[in-house]
């Protein structure tokens, strides 16, 4: 018997390589017009809905604002009692807080120097609070913690240029200093003094099958010792004056009686931007663009099984976890570009409709990509398809038949969130974290908040992703683990 | 690489039912194997255990002294085509196998080549679903040869192809099989094989019933058998039976005639003055000698009303 | 007709996936109604008597995943002989394309109606059990759920309806398609996407348009036992929306049926 030619082939032999392999799964991905057709139109559901949804929103935040505009432009409220006086060139305060009421957890008593009593004017104050100790709060975004004691504390403010230090102390004489700001602009005259606020306490209600998250006022009051306000250069004696800054819900009061102050507050000084997440609302199509996805990564594993190619394909590749492998990372690669497109396109067409109706400035700050949290949005958006592509392709896998493992998927995505919305918010919250509809939250741009009642506000946009990730994972392997012990 | 085919010992069940029960034979290179045997015998089951695709319960099979999962390249060591039908519908042919081709770490010219010895290059730009039967089985055969491997595979090659298209896969078995690979059929109709197979591995009920040449099996089957041809058949049966011999009836004018040598039978043909057209022996068809082999090992047969 | 009827009716019950398709409907609907009934108590009402919770509505909520199991049974009832390529065999003994259609139907939808029945019934016996320990007790207004109630019975009568249309608007849907994953996905997403967009839209006008329009959320109005005047649709009226998704998918794969090629 004659031995069979050898075949030489002109380019050298070439190794059992990955590289071929995806190259492989790129060609039969590419080769089926309806699997290309699904991602398209992934793509343009996800903006057009999106545009839709843009369309579709509108907000009064703007005319009928509950906040004010704070020194950075961001919304704010700034409601307080103040005791002041006012305060030219350097200088500094100091006082005892002797008694505080317990109104709410983060209610402050403590010593404050403000631009003027405009409610929103920048500052910088420092502050015992019942639950969370000596806080040292400047222009509504600064925090630092001082000591976890509460009352009674000597407090001191110094000022110093535009910029201000805080200290704090037990006894009045070791003094400690908790930190310093600056506020830029400051100008040379600004009032100073002794403030107490009381910021509204969360209720949540359940009523008629829905949940409702308000706020309840608060008021408390707080007793000072030990005034003294010390200026550099010497000025006029001043007296005392005490107003509500801000909107403050309950009237508050201030009388003084040998030296020692007793004030009562209400309300909060805090940033306040309204709850919508406008950079999520341009995003939203991808609520409807991962369906043609779920398709296409179902598909692309069960087809085979359906008309036996699977068979072809293990003999080619006998090693099945490199094809899983492959076909993982193509349909994830193909999914993230196209995700890309569809997001970054949704999220720039989509905001000046949303600016239209009503959600700009000040109330809405514009989000540029160039933030971190509105980068991570977008970004994030493109990446929760990806992993969507891998976890379906991973139940087609294991259940080897397209009606199951498409059902399932869009069963784990779709229905915790609409459910959530008719349980209570630790159900829901609960389900976020365990199914991998908390995927959604990395949309958000803004962090997750206890005060809104939609389940994916309630957890981190990470752990959401984190939750969809670990599914996509476990399914895959479970898939791996499998494929090798069954029969092609 | 050794160009061969070896089963040792296989078993495999499903469930209860035993597929393929202790299987050992060996295909040998230069040759084409025809893996013969009624529906369900186990020969698919076979050929994917020896592909790595099914696992054994017991045994081994070795493809050039390797089991399949430790080739390396396995497109360019082995090319099977196991179903013809196992392509989407909706991908090009070219499509299909060039993924094939990457898949098997081959060169991208050995997809136009291939279509061009099944002769699909004028139809490789239109999607398979639109294929008869007849280029589906092309383009399965293709896809086995991409890698002009010398170990092949092909599962019912010419299940539902047209006469011209059983002629075009049995010249090319053979002429693969002449240029020195181990070529191995599995078919369950004898009359297509008739010519093309020189070696036969004959399998019922998942157990190797014979594993001979053509020619033997023939040999034995056709045996003290003469074909006898003359206008009076009832009297030459009757006195052919006196004499010791089994006569049978093939058709209107011929008879088969076991037991007596063919000269003995002129002879008492001649003694009586029948008159006869024709005396020669017995050629038995690839189909009754299989028949013959295999009537007890076929596990669904049909009954027909009477006997014909 | 009968043979007809008898002929689908031996098609779907020796299909291994139908058994486990209606087991997969009548569990996860109570499973699902259980876990949403217990999770919800007095504890967050301003006062027991003030919750307003609609119980009934909250004790069938296990529909909403126990339908998935329906679309999928009814798709496939169609898409399965068109991939097995049974179609022939069955336009074959029956050429008349309406009839096989309408019975068809009739048969999927009287197999899911029953199923339904069941899931609802548990669904509801889960809920009675349940309830009076979370504080919705007859001392806070809240009555043993019972189907002798009015506004109950017609809750769940209508959510057995309502998995009933379901089951004919993936019919309609699976036999125009003729491609299981491409109608599966198809009527989900025109179920699910609709309630999810809603919660979105905070415009009101398209909010109400949204809720009123949406298949899903229209007829799930049915489930609704108080607070009828605050619905955005009345009940009956949702269910009718629903019925004119499931008419309108039935229509068009009716005609397309007749008119196209096996």
């Amino acid at each position: 018997m004659e031995t069979t030619r050898t075949y030489r082939p002109a380019v050298p032999t070439a190794r059992d390589s990955f590289g071929r392999l995806l190259l492989a799964e790129w060609t039969k991905l590419r080769s089926v017009r309806r699997w290309v057709l699904g991602l398209l139109a992934a793509a343009v559901l996800t903006i057009v809905i999106s545009l839709l949804a843009a369309a579709g929103s509108g907000t009064d935040a703007n005319q009928e604002p509950d906040f004010v505009v704070g020194p950075d432009g961001q919304p704010v409220v700034d409601d307080f009692h103040f005791v002041h006086q006012p305060l030219s060139g350097d200088g500094s305060v100091t006082a005892r807080v002797r008694t505080q009421e317990n109104s709410q957890q983060w209610a402050g008593a403590g010593v404050m120097l403000k631009e003027s009593t405009v409610s929103g004017s920048p500052y910088a104050a420092i502050m015992v609070t019942p639950r969370h100790g000596v806080r040292l709060r400047s222009n509504f975004t600064t925090d630092l913690p001082g000591s976890a004691d509460t009352v009674p504390r000597w407090l001191r403010l110094t000022r110093s240029g535009t910029s201000v230090t805080g200290y704090e102390s037990a006894d009045g004489v070791a003094w400690r200093k908790v930190g310093t700001v600056d506020l830029h602009g400051l100008p040379q005259s600004v009032e100073i003094g002794l403030f107490v606020s009381s910021p509204p306490e969360i209720t949540i209600e359940r009523q008629a099958g829905s949940t409702s998250v308000g706020g309840r006022p608060t008021s408390g009051t707080a007793t000072f010792d030990h005034v003294q306000v010390e200026a550099a250069r010497p000025q006029q004696p001043a007296t005392w004056a005490n107003e509500d800054v801000g909107r403050s819900p309950a009237r508050g009061e201030a009388t003084e009686a040998g030296g020692t102050f007793t004030v009562t507050g209400s309300g909060e000084i805090a940033p306040n931007p309204p709850p919508d997440d406008v950079v999520q609302i341009s995003l939203f199509g991808a609520f409807v663009g991962l369906m043609a996805i779920v398709a296409v990564g179902v598909l692309f594993i069960t087809s085979e099984y359906k008309r036996g190619m699977i068979r072809t394909t293990f003999a080619a590749s006998p090693r099945r976890g490199r094809v899983l492998a492959a076909k993982a990372i193509v349909i994830g690669v193909a999914t993230f570009a196209v995700g890309m497109v569809a997001s970054v396109t949704a999220f720039l067409l989509a905001q000046p409709i949303l600016r239209d109706n009503g959600f700009a400035p000040p109330a809405f700050p514009r989000p540029s990509l160039s933030e971190g949290p509105v980068l991570r949005a977008v970004v994030g958006t493109a990446a929760f398809l990806a992993v969507i592509a891998v976890f379906s392709l991973g139940a087609g896998a294991l259940l080897r038949r397209s009606a199951g493992a498409i059902s399932a998927v869009i069963a784990l995505l779709l229905l915790p969130a609409i459910i959530a919305t008719v349980l209570p918010l630790s159900a829901a919250r609960w389900l976020m974290r365990v199914t991998p509809a908390g995927g959604f939250a990395i949309q958000r741009a803004k962090e997750p908040t206890e005060a809104l009642v939609e389940p994916w506000t309630m957890i981190g946009p990470w752990t959401g992703f984190g939750v969809l990730c670990a599914y996509a994972a476990v399914t895959l392997a479970l898939a791996f683990w499998l494929l090798r012990r069954r029969d092609a | 690489m050794d160009a061969t085919i070896e089963t040792r010992n296989l078993r495999k069940c499903y469930g209860r039912t035993v597929a393929v029960d202790d299987l050992s034979f060996t295909v040998t290179p230069g040759q084409v194997t025809a893996f013969v045997g009624p529906n369900g015998a186990g020969k698919s089951t076979t050929m994917r255990m020896i592909l790595g695709l099914d696992a054994p319960d017991e045994g081994t099979a070795l493809v050039g002294g390797q089991p399949y999962q430790r080739l390396r390249t396995p497109l360019r060591a082995v090319g099977a085509l196991l179903d013809a039908a196992a392509v989407h519908p909706g991908r090009r042919a070219r499509d299909h196998l060039r993924w094939m081709a990457h898949a098997g770490g081959l060169p991208r010219r050995r997809v136009e080549e291939v279509l061009e010895l099944v002769g699909l290059a004028s139809v490789a730009g239109r999607r398979a679903g639109g294929f008869s039967q007849g280029m589906r089985q092309r383009l399965g055969i293709a896809g086995a040869l991409l890698g002009d491997p010398p170990v092949l595979l092909f599962d019912e090659p010419v299940n539902g192809l047209d006469p011209e298209g059983i002629r075009w896969i049995r010249g090319l078995l053979r002429s693969l099989a002449a240029e020195g690979r181990a070529v191995l059929v599995s078919s369950h109709l004898m009359s297509e094989l008739e010519g093309g197979a020189d070696q036969l591995l004959v399998i019922g009920r998942g157990r190797l019933i014979a594993d001979t040449s053509v020619r033997d099996l023939l040999a034995a089957a056709s045996e003290d058998r003469v074909l006898l041809r003359t206008a009076r058949r009832s009297e030459a049966m009757t006195l052919l039976a006196n004499a010791g011999a089994t006569v049978a009836a093939t058709d209107r004018e011929a008879l088969t005639v076991s037991g007596l040598p063919a000269e003995r039978i002129v002879a008492l043909l001649s003694e009586r003055g029948l008159p006869f057209s024709e005396v020669a022996p017995h050629r038995a068809s690839l189909e009754e000698a299989y028949m013959e082999l295999t009537r007890d090992a076929v596990e669904f047969h049909t009954s027909t009303g009477r006997e014909t | 007709m009968r043979r007809a009827l008898r002929a689908e009716w031996t098609k779907l019950r020796t299909v291994s996936s139908t058994a486990w398709l209606l087991l997969a409907a009548v569990t996860f609907t109570v499973a699902v109604s259980t876990l949403a009934t217990a999770s919800v108590d007095t504890s967050q009402c301003p006062t027991p008597t003030t919750c307003f919770e609609d119980t009934t509505k909250l004790s069938l909520t296990g529909v909403w995943l126990g339908q998935i199991a329906v679309v999928v049974l009814a798709v496939l009832a169609m898409t399965n002989e068109y991939d097995t390529g049974m179609i022939h065999t069955t336009l074959a003994a029956n050429p008349q394309r309406g009839m096989v259609f309408v019975t068809k139907a009739t048969v999927v939808t009287a197999t899911v109606l029953a199923a339904a029945t069941v899931g609802v019934l548990g669904s509801l016996l889960a809920a009675r059990t349940i309830l009076p320990g979370n504080g919705f007790t007859p001392a806070n207004g809240y009555p043993p759920l019972s189907l002798a109630d009015e506004p109950t019975l017609r809750a769940a009568v209508g959510t057995v309806l309502y998995l009933g249309l379901v089951a004919l608007l993936s019919l309609g849907v699976g036999t125009a398609i003729r491609d299981t994953a491409g109608a599966i996905t198809t009527v989900l997403t025109l179920l699910f996407v609709f309630p999810v967009i809603a919660a979105f839209v905070t415009d009101p006008q398209w909010h109400e348009r949204l809720q009123k329009l949406a298949p899903m959320t229209a007829g799930l109005a049915i489930q609704a036992t108080k607070g009828l005047d605050q619905l955005p649709i009345r009940p009956w009226a949702g269910l009718g929306v629903l019925a004119a998704y499931a008419g309108t998918a039935m229509l068009v794969g009716a005609a397309l049926f007749k008119l196209r090629d096996a």
